[in-house]
């Protein structure tokens, strides 16, 4: 306890219920000192610079962390990885060359022959996979005429 | 700074303590980045804490290179790691203090530089410029070094009395007179009288 104090002059309700001999001060002698406390401005950017530099000699000892991806990018290649599992399912159900539909009278001529074959090839605009259906669609007709009616 | 891993913004919003368990545990970048943050964090008020004891800003320089630099090396390797048992600013107001002294005797700008005057103020012509108009250090120059150290802890520093006592190595209680008999000295003072209610 300092001199010339006594043990009522600073318990913790007289410091803190904002009397001033309690241990306060009023908010505009505060501001004061904190103003003339920081009134002489300090230029810190070579200390600055160097603290970093002993900082990163330091610790260059130590393990590398691994870079990690932002969130971003693991949504995205989370996204991709979900598009190409399910890519099977995704794609449209195209007919096969063995489905019934596909072999009929096209063109309305009440038989199966070349000419629907070609007729189904322009209403169709085939290509690609498309096109070797059709293929086989006419080696199936063709297959089919020596045992047809014509 | 290179390598900061998630941006300053990151260790920014990070407490002291989880900065300072990163500098005693975190890889090459999270150890420099999180010493960087508390850098920033703290450097001004290791300054502020450096002026109240050396004449200049060059000194107050010195201070703010040596305060880190100890807290540097408390992290491995080489240092044993640092654990906090009060806040950081109590053990930076504690480092930045003592070596504030030390670069005063080693500057010898002060007058007996053997023999650190303790109610004495830094007062160079750069300071008492830069405060004209406002300048309260001739009326804190009054107060004991002991006293005026507690006033700004609390009111400047805005430390509570209980980080005062850590930071100072003090009971609690002499915290406390302390800083009543500061304010009773400021109170009767006739320069500061006039900020006090009649």
């Amino acid at each position: 306890m300092e001199p010339g104090t006594t043990p009522g002059d600073f318990d913790d309700e007289s410091l803190d219920r904002g009397d001033p001999d309690g241990g306060r001060l009023p908010a505009a002698l505060v501001e004061r000192l904190k103003a003339s406390d920081r009134a002489l401005p300090v230029l810190t950017a070579r200390v600055d610079r160097e603290m970093l530099a002993a900082a990163e000699r330091q610790f260059a000892g130590r393990r590398a962390e691994p870079r990690r991806l932002p969130v971003w990018a693991g949504l995205a290649a989370a996204l991709l990885v979900g598009l190409f599992v399910a890519r099977p399912w995704l794609e449209p159900v195209q007919d096969s060359p063995l489905d019934g539909n596909l072999y009929t009278d096209v063109d309305g001529s009440g038989r199966v022959d070349i000419a629907d074959v070609l007729a189904l090839a322009r209403a169709r605009g085939a290509t690609g996979k498309q096109a070797a259906d059709l293929d086989a669609f006419a080696r199936r007709v063709v297959a089919l005429a020596p045992e047809g009616s014509s | 700074m290179p390598g900061r891993r998630g941006g300053t913004g990151h260790y920014d919003r990070l407490s002291d303590e989880e900065l300072v368990r990163l500098c005693n545990e975190g890889g090459r970048e999270s150890a420099t980045a999180a010493f960087a943050a508390l850098y920033a964090r703290h450097k001004d008020f290791v300054v502020r804490v450096a002026l109240r004891f050396v004449p200049d800003a060059d000194a107050a320089l010195d201070v703010l290179q040596e305060t880190f630099g100890y807290l540097l090396k408390r992290f491995p390797p080489p240092g044993p790691g640092l654990t906090l048992s009060a806040k950081l600013t109590t053990l930076l107001y504690t480092v930045a203090k003592n070596t504030a002294i030390d670069v005063r005797r080693r500057t010898d700008r002060f007058r007996g530089a053997d023999a650190v005057e303790p109610d004495s103020l830094p007062a160079d012509d750069d300071r008492s410029a830069a405060g004209a108009g406002l300048d309260l250090h001739p009326l804190l120059a009054t107060l004991s070094e002991e006293r005026r150290e507690v006033l700004l802890l609390r009111f400047v520093d805005d430390l509570s009395l209980q980080e005062i006592a850590a930071a100072l190595g003090i009971p609690l209680g002499t915290v406390k007179s302390r800083l009543h008999l500061a304010v009773k000295a400021l109170r009767e003072s006739p320069e500061a009288k006039k900020f006090f209610a009649p």
